[in-house]
């Protein structure tokens, strides 16, 4: 079962999802990566149909970057929220992408900042969320452990908090995560989290 | 400019005494016999479902250190009939890239045929091979343009490219996962079980070759729509190879030959027999040894 | 030729009252600009041979491209606008692969031949997808099929012909005439190399080299020569 959460700290923003591929009962592959970095100081996580989950973000990236190339400025992480909104909200009275997501995003200005985005293209802004089964389990320890200027150690205690909560609560609990922070040195990999390793993995020699 | 409604309006037939025999067939609206059946809609969509074969398959993919393995069953069920025990599940794009069936039958053969032929315009166009990856999300991004509107696949990609070899699933819901061992169709699980025990990144093409055929074959026996014969492709830096096609009957007797059954009730020699006196001739009676015994 | 030139040059699908179309006949005289071309036929394949002009030497000889691949068994050379054969080549690629997808067989030459006429003759005013004038470019095209090896050359009118031996471009009154005198059709296939280039190296106003020339063969398969390759002809030479 799909689970995405994230939230603000002192100067970053963290975001954490599984990445189990599941089709029907079969978890296809457990290392697939559901955060994409629209870019050098922007974060996408997301969950949904597969073919959707990359199509709509492949497609925000590739307009995020366009605007970047013909304007010579960056979007600000609020106007790419406000942007992906609105895709979101036209596509919804055609043919709806099954998506929804927390873009997470440092500005110079505004520092960092995080949105939660549904796929009737509710948009809000917050600074902490989840979504996916998961979330039942990992609001309350949020609302609990989450305060404002979460130092990034005490931030990444928490983010283990909240996936050991999911592995030994949620039934068909997802196995292995990963997890991504964006700060003012940019977008990036932090940690993947793994129970399991894929068996076909090419051995470290 | 204003709106055209006509299309809105009955048509209008205008009664005409001199074609009397015309007017019954222009003012009827054409139709058909519909089935008689009390439930219409449901017919019709498990019709539409029956109709839809390899729906039952197992088929499976994996990377490895020498390559890739391909392996397919080729049953076609439609609903419970076996429709075919010859098809071809492992469909040949070009010469370094292979496909897999599971879903729809013309569905899979039309567009994987369709991607061979954007695969050799990109090869004429850039003058190298496309890679498996390029292959397999120009696939998906077809797919996802029709989703929603009926298409049925689940499909793997595999090829050798100048990264070395490659392993994509794609599906019709515009799905495209980039892994080192898939199986898909309803045989997979079964599939799965043998290859994640008997998986070794380091085996050789012989072992790998053989772990495709038993895992189809173990797929085969406790999958229903799954049987026929084992396919198993290998693919290598100089392209794909057909290397096996086993009927899974015969390998059962292979894997599994019959041994001797126990027996349950034994006639032994009775001694003394046949007893002196006359009773004809016994020498037609037959007398049974337990076979195992003796 | 022109001397009745008038007003009837204007439109491209204008008759004059002569019964002619100038805009197509001008496209016709626009090949005798290009870069000299030939080919020519033997019973184990076809030869194409391209003189490539390298107007600076700044410029990367193998980018000038003269002989493209259509298909496996197809090949062509171009003389004229190179611009407006790609468009030709690009539609004949799509042709053959369609054709192998619906057939499940390598299209003919002479099909893949009528088929890229067809386009040729798809100009006018009309719509906004199609080209707007006659393409101005001639074609050889060197194809091997089921009826063994076979040459066609086409021009911007979209009639095509097929030769045993067929020069085009600047040089090719020269080059054809040339051709005429020492074509036969019992050449080898190393034959005709030599005497495809041997007439490209008549009508050219540079020194052959492995940079200035290109060739190509179907027999029965395509192959474009590699600049090795091509400096073993020029040595027979």
């Amino acid at each position: 079962m799909e689970c995405v959460f994230g939230f603000e700290g002192d100067g970053f923003v963290l975001l954490a999802t599984d990445t189990s591929a599941v089709q029907s009962i079969v978890v296809q592959k457990t290392t697939e990566d559901k955060i994409m970095i629209l870019d050098s100081h922007k974060l996408m996580a997301l969950t949904g149909e597969s073919g959707d989950r990359v199509q709509f973000s492949e497609y925000i990236q590739k307009n995020v970057l366009l605007y970047q190339f013909r304007n010579g400025i960056p979007l600000s992480t609020a106007a790419a929220a406000n942007f992906t909104r609105g895709e979101l909200a036209q596509a919804l009275r055609k043919s709806p992408y099954m998506v929804n997501m927390m873009i997470g995003g440092f500005d110079k200005d505004t520092g960092p900042s995080l949105y939660f985005l549904d796929y009737i293209a509710t948009l809000h802004k917050v600074e902490k969320g989840a979504l996916g089964y998961g979330a039942y389990f990992i609001l309350s320890l949020l609302d609990k452990y989450y305060h404002k200027d979460l130092s990034l150690s005490s931030a990444l205690d928490l983010a283990y908090k909240c996936i050991a909560e999911v592995r030994s609560r949620l039934v068909v609990s997802p196995p292995n995560f990963v997890i991504k922070i964006v700060d003012k040195d940019g977008a990036r990999e932090l940690e993947w989290r793994k129970t399991v390793e894929d068996i076909a993995a090419i051995p470290a020699e | 400019m204003g709106l055209d409604f006509s299309g809105l309006e009955p048509p209008t037939i205008r009664a005409s005494s001199s074609f009397p025999n015309l007017q019954p067939n222009i003012l009827s609206s054409p139709s058909f016999e519909l089935p008689s059946v009390k439930d219409l809609d449901g017919f019709e969509k498990a019709a539409v479902e029956m109709v839809k074969p390899v729906h039952g398959t197992t088929t499976l993919a994996f990377l490895f250190k020498h390559g890739v393995i391909v392996a397919a069953d080729s049953r076609a069920s439609m609903g419970q009939y076996i429709s075919s025990q010859s098809v071809k599940k492992v469909l040949e794009i070009n010469r370094y890239l292979l496909g897999t069936m599971a879903g729809g039958a013309a569905d899979c053969q039309f567009w994987q045929r369709n991607l061979g032929t954007r695969c050799r315009l990109h090869e004429l166009a850039n003058k190298r091979r496309i890679s498996v990856a390029g292959a397999s999300k120009l696939l998906a991004n077809t797919l996802y343009s029709y989703r929603g509107m009926g298409l049925s696949m689940g499909t793997m990609i595999a090829g050798w490219d100048e990264t070395g070899p490659g392993l994509f699933y794609v599906d019709s819901e515009g799905g495209r996962i980039k892994g080192r061992l898939f199986s898909v169709g309803s045989g997979s699980t079964y599939a799965y079980g043998i290859l994640d025990s008997g998986y070794h990144f380091h085996m050789s093409v012989d072992e790998a070759v053989d772990l495709g055929r038993h895992a189809i074959y173990h797929a085969t026996f406790r999958d229903g729509a799954s049987g026929g014969v084992a396919s198993v492709y290998y693919v290598g830096p100089e392209g794909w190879k057909k290397i096996a096609g086993d009927d899974v009957s015969e390998l059962h007797y292979k894997y599994y030959p019959v041994s001797q059954p126990v027996v349950e009730q034994e006639m032994v020699e009775i001694l003394g027999y046949p007893p002196t006196g006359n009773l004809g001739d016994c020498s037609s009676i037959p007398i049974y040894r337990n076979v195992a015994s003796s | 030729m022109f001397l009745t030139r008038s007003e009837y040059d204007r439109g491209v699908n204008t008759f004059s009252p002569e019964g002619r179309l100038f805009q197509v006949e001008y496209a016709i005289e626009a090949i005798k600009l290009g870069s000299t071309a030939v080919g020519l036929k033997t019973k184990q394949g076809v030869v194409l041979a391209v003189e490539k002009r390298i107007t600076s030497s700044l410029l990367e000889p193998s980018s000038v491209e003269k002989i493209m691949e259509i298909d496996e068994h197809i090949g062509c050379a171009m003389s004229g606008l190179t611009a407006d054969a790609r468009t030709l080549v690009e539609h004949a690629r799509v042709e053959t692969q369609n054709h192998r997808f619906s057939y499940n067989e390598p299209m003919n030459a002479e099909s893949t031949t009528q088929a890229i006429c067809d386009l040729a003759l798809r100009f006018g005013e009309g719509s906004d997808e199609s080209m707007s004038r006659p393409f101005g470019v001639s074609l050889l095209i060197a194809g091997h099929d089921e009826y063994g090896p076979c040459l066609y050359h086409t021009d911007p009118s979209g009639t095509f012909w097929q030769c045993d031996a067929k020069a085009i471009g600047s040089g090719s009154e020269g080059a054809d005439s040339s051709l005429q005198e020492h074509y036969n059709k019992e050449m080898t296939l190393e034959e005709a190399e030599t005497l495809a280039l041997s007439t490209l190296k008549q009508v050219m106003e540079e020194k052959v080299t492995a940079s200035n020339v290109d060739i190509a063969k179907v027999a029965p398969k395509f192959h474009l020569y590699t600049p090795a390759e091509v400096e073993v002809v020029i040595a027979r030479l």
